[in-house]
Formats: structure tokens, C-alpha cells, sequence
């Protein structure tokens, strides 16, 4: 079987001013390639301003590709294409404060997906609801709160089930986990792992936090100005780092400078 | 002696479902030189503390202590003009989030010059003339910023975040403070720029022998740069002792779940395995449970817990537990 998930040379050009009427053509993505098997986990690392979101942004189709394509189960994506697109590849934003609308309950957030993309009747859709909230750890009532009622946690929990709710093959996670606290993130941490575990969901995970990326990715690739310097299966890269860059990633992750 | 010395201190918020307890008898000392760090989660009421002892509170507080004294300055009888005269000398605080605490409408370099006080000039009034722009400049030096120039010249919001925070280190020790409180210094960023800010706090701390309150959620971050540790729960400190004394041997069941959260901790967990955590969230402050805070998420709970655990001290390790871990054997003996 091929690969759940194909990117082939996928570049993006942006056009910035310069001057008085000039523009010019910077690339925020060049030229990036990889694989992803089913129920396998890629991480994407790098420092501000190296093209880690814009790429998970370009994976969740929010912004148009200049170049190269992308693979799912071996059918190509077309940008634009949403109905297609949201039932295979589905993203957790940074900030679930600002992401999950403050005046509409949780029940409605979660039904809107269902209502564009499937043809369940309500019934069928409250069903549904019940079962993805229970899967994600919370209970059914919590239907009927509203966002701010929720603690950080339960409201990524939300983002969460708003995501597997159309039972998607890949998952991109742009940095959600890093803001939460220490004790409940390793609640998260589980709920993803145990997801993947029992649904075959890939995951493309964007973080900083590089303890956690070596405990649940299976390869790592690490972005500098766009380009993708190194991609290895996550050992290897944490156990002997070729690019410069990511030796000295993984040295300020392992500093010890006091002793 | 110690520099600065608080003793239960107690801060309440009138909020419109009424009066919340957000930080409860809590005792904080800092020797001079030293580098604390206060550990604790959202809503654990550890920015509260750094911003009681600034006096940056809001009318619907009450902060009430016991004894609150910076030096042999009592801060609690002063007048407030009194207490900000002596906080501009001696005490200085780094926010979270540098880019948003920056005025995003004036120069970087003008923002560092306001904050350096004209008083420290020696000689004749013509020296005072581009004094506090050389000062400046030196300052932007001692940060680490070769390219003083440029960032000088550039608004808040053209600068990236580590630079950011370095300014605001820069404005920070332009009076040269006893104590730096760095509230969060590196949250958000990534681990190269947050290295450079930890060791730039260090050598602070080591040349001019800055006493450092660092406040932090991360254990791990801060745990090669801190001399002692207090972690903190709910409002109330569950454990406290030098950094070696709370990362070996952890007494508290929250700062050992705190420990085994983290994957760099464990290294024998297996890949993909699940993380050792503690059930349930944080209480809201409205609805903090009766006795040990930690109660109703303590694996080791039992009938006792009901009861407020006072600290107690062994080796000069303060904890509050009534069944703590990694004690077992010296209790009964």
C-alpha cells in the first residue's frame, strides 16, 4: 500500500513590496517533499519565520500552493476543492480561544461540520456528537455549554473532536499543545495517541517542544527558510544530526550549562 | 539576610460571584544572589505574588502579609510614592509576551532611553548631553545586541520575539535592581532564542549578583538556572527546597506528576507510551475543594486529606503532604 499522505515539490511564492511600486517574490515554501504512512506521526520543526505553519496551512488547503502536489490515499488534492478536502484532512489551530466561536454551545460548533459535509439527519447528527464527545473524554451535556464555560483543556478537547468528527485520515496540529499546562497536555498527549492507536490517523504535528516531538513522531522534518533541511526518521535525527541547523536545535534542547 | 522576606502573604479578588482566595499564606524569601523559581500552573496564583510585591494591583484586590520587606525597608508602612521610589531602584520585573508590552508607536531606543534615570550621571551638566543615548547603546551591549543601531531605530513590532525580550532585559537592568523579577521570560519561543535568554539571565545573575525571582510553568526550562524551587498549587506553595532536593527527590505527589508529565524526564518510557498524568483539571478558584488542594486529583489521597496539610520541613526542604512520596522508610524510623 502507498503512503496515506504524498507532498511532492511543494512551493509557495508570496509577493512582499519593495520600493515604491516594486514587488518581489519571496518563497515561504520551496520545494518540500515527503511521505506519510498511515497511523504514523511527522514532525515538523524549525525556529520563527522558517515556514512551519505556512506549510501546515498549505496541507489544510487555507492557502494556495504555486507548485507541486499533494497526495492523499493516491487521489491528488485541488486547492479549493473543501467537501473533498475536509473529510480527509482536518487541522487543530494554535488558539482554541479564538478559534471555537464564543456564542454558539459546543453542540452547534460540532454540528456544522456534519451539516456540510454529510447527509445525516438531526437525530443522526446528535448521535454522532454524543459518540465524538464521549471519545475525546467528555460528556454528553457538555453539548449544551458554550466555550467559555470550558477550561483550557476541555476546549482543546473541543478542537479536538471537531476534527476527528468526520473521521479524517490525517490531522495537522500547528502548535496547540504547547500553551496548555504541564499536567493537562499530557492528558492530550494521550487522548492523540490513544486516536491514533485506534483510528489509524496520521498526524502532522508543528511544535517547539522537542522531549515531546522525540516521544510521539516517527520522522522529523526540519525547516529553514522554507526549505526542508533534513527529513529522517526521529531517532536517527536525535541521535546524529546532519544540518547544522538541527545540531544546534537539538544542543539548546539538551543544554546543561550550569553544570 | 535575606533581600526580600514575605510571610503569609494572602491575596483576595472581589469578583461578581464573590471574594476568591487566589493566593493563600504564602511565605517567599530571597537571599541575595539567588535565583528562585517559582513553579506553578494557570490560575495557581504565581503572577499574582510578583505583582503584589511590585504593587502593581488592582482595586478589587486585598493584599494582606504579615511582614512584606525588601532589604530592611518594611513595604507594607510605606505610602505608595515611597514604595515606587524605592521598587525604580531596586526591583525590576520582565513581562510575558515582550512584543505586546512594548509601546508599539515609539522607537525602541527612545523606550530604552526613558528608562534610565538621569540620576546615575556623574560630572558637569554638559555631560548629560547624548549621555543617556551612550547608555543606551552599552546597555543594548550588555544584552547581547551587537547591531545597536538598528534596533534602535526599529519599532517593537519589526523585531522578533527573543529580541524583544532582550530589550526588555535591557530596560530592566538600566538601574541596576537588586532583584529581577522575569515573570514567564521564555514562553513561546522556540529552544534556541530561550536558551540565549536563560544564559543571559545567569551571567546577570553571576556579574552584577542579581537576585532573580524567575516565574514559570515549565520545571524543566528553568530547572539548570534555578538555585531553590517552590512549587505552587492553588494558591498555596506544596513544596519548597534547594532545585537538587525538589527534582531528585520530590516529597509533593503534584511536583512529582509535574516531573513525570515531561518525556525528557523519563527516559526509560517507551516510544509512544502513554504519559504518566494526574486526572482531572485544575480547580477554578470559585470552587477550590476543602483541604489539601490537591485532594480530589491525588492518586495517594485519603480520609486525612481532608484536612489542610501544613509545610513541614526535613533538611530544609519544606513540603505540604500528609502522605508525601519518597519518605516512607525516615518516617518510621
Amino acid at each position: 500500500m502507498a503512503s496515506q499522505l504524498i507532498v511532492r515539490h511543494l512551493s509557495q511564492d508570496i509577493h512582499v513590496h519593495s520600493g515604491w511600486l516594486g514587488r518581489k517574490k519571496v518563497k515561504a515554501i520551496d520545494d518540500v517533499s515527503f511521505e506519510l504512512d498511515a497511523g504514523e506521526t511527522l514532525a515538523i520543526i524549525g525556529e520563527t519565520g522558517s515556514g512551519k505553519s505556512s506549510l501546515a496551512k498549505l496541507l489544510a488547503g487555507i492557502n494556495k500552493p504555486t507548485k507541486g502536489d499533494i497526495f492523499v490515499n493516491g487521489e491528488a488534492l485541488r486547492f479549493g476543492d473543501y467537501t473533498r478536502r475536509c473529510r480527509l484532512v482536518r487541522m487543530i489551530f494554535q488558539d482554541p480561544d479564538s478559534s471555537l466561536n464564543p456564542r454558539l454551545p459546543i453542540g452547534r460548533i460540532l454540528s456544522a461540520p456534519l451539516v456540510l459535509n454529510t447527509k445525516m439527519n438531526e437525530q443522526e447528527r446528535k448521535q454522532k456528537i454524543a459518540s465524538v464527545l464521549r471519545t475525546v473524554g467528555l460528556l454528553e451535556e457538555h453539548a449544551e455549554f458554550y466555550p467559555q464555560m470550558l477550561s483550557n483543556g476541555q476546549k482543546q478537547r473541543v478542537s479536538l473532536a471537531r476534527a476527528v468528527i468526520l473521521s479524517p485520515k490525517i490531522i495537522i496540529i500547528d502548535e496547540s499543545i504547547a500553551a496548555l499546562d504541564i499536567s493537562v497536555r499530557s492528558q492530550i498527549v494521550n487522548l492523540l495517541l490513544e486516536l491514533q492507536r485506534n483510528f489509524a490517523i496520521s498526524y502532522v504535528f508543528v511544535s517547539n517542544d522537542l522531549a515531546l516531538v522525540r516521544h510521539i513522531s516517527d520522522s522529523v522534518l526540519v525547516m529553514q527558510r522554507g526549505r526542508a533541511v533534513e527529513y529522517r526518521p526521529t531517532e536517527d535525527l536525535f541521535n546524529e544530526p546532519q544540518h547544522e541547523l538541527s545540531q544546534r536545535l537539538l544542543q539548546a534542547y539538551r543544554s546543561e550549562f550550569r553544570k | 539576610m535575606a533581600l526580600i522576606d514575605i510571610r503569609n502573604l494572602t491575596i483576595e479578588i472581589d469578583t461578581p460571584t464573590g471574594t476568591v482566595k487566589a493566593v493563600d499564606k504564602v511565605s517567599l524569601t530571597l537571599a541575595e544572589g539567588e535565583i528562585k523559581a517559582l513553579v506553578g500552573e494557570s490560575g495557581s496564583g504565581k503572577s499574582l505574588i510578583a505583582k503584589a510585591l511590585l504593587g502593581v494591583t488592582k482595586p478589587s484586590w486585598r493584599v494582606r502579609a504579615d511582614r512584606m520587606r525588601l532589604g530592611d525597608q518594611d513595604l507594607l508602612s510605606l505610602s505608595p510614592s515611597q514604595r515606587r521610589k524605592i521598587l525604580k531602584n531596586d526591583i525590576a520585573m520582565i513581562f510575558q509576551e515582550p512584543s505586546s508590552c512594548l509601546d508599539p508607536s515609539v522607537e525602541v531606543g527612545k523606550q530604552i532611553e526613558q528608562a534610565i534615570p538621569l540620576s546615575k550621571v556623574k560630572g558637569g551638566f554638559w555631560r548629560r548631553f547624548q549621555w543617556r543615548k551612550r547608555q543606551a547603546e552599552a546597555l543594548l551591549h550588555k544584552v547581547g545586541i551587537k547591531d545597536h543601531r538598528a534596533v534602535m531605530q526599529s519599532f517593537p513590532y519589526e523585531l522578533s520575539d527573543g529580541l524583544c525580550q532582550k530589550v526588555m532585559i535591557a530596560m530592566a537592568i538600566a538601574s541596576q535592581p537588586k532583584v529581577l523579577v522575569a515573570d514567564e521570560p521564555t514562553t513561546a519561543m522556540e529552544a534556541t532564542t530561550a536558551n540565549q535568554i536563560l544564559r543571559l539571565l545567569h551571567k546577570l545573575n553571576k556579574l552584577n549578583n542579581t537576585a532573580i525571582l524567575l516565574i514559570t510553568h515549565d520545571v524543566h526550562t528553568l530547572a539548570d538556572l534555578a538555585d531553590t524551587i517552590s512549587v505552587i498549587y492553588c494558591g498555596h506553595i506544596v513544596e519548597s527546597g534547594r532545585y537538587d532536593q525538589v527534582l531528585g527527590q520530590p516529597y509533593h505527589p503534584y511536583t512529582g506528576a509535574l516531573l513525570d508529565a515531561m518525556p525528557t524526564h523519563n527516559r526509560d518510557l517507551e516510544k509512544k507510551a502513554k504519559l504518566p498524568t494526574l486526572p482531572g483539571a485544575i480547580p477554578a478558584l470559585q470552587h477550590l475543594p476543602i483541604g489539601c488542594r490537591l485532594g480530589p486529583r491525588c492518586p495517594k489521597a485519603q480520609r486525612e486529606c481532608v484536612v489542610q496539610p501544613q509545610l513541614k520541613k526535613f533538611k530544609g526542604h519544606l513540603y505540604a503532604c500528609h502522605h508525601p512520596n519518597n519518605f516512607q522508610q525516615k518516617e518510621n524510623g
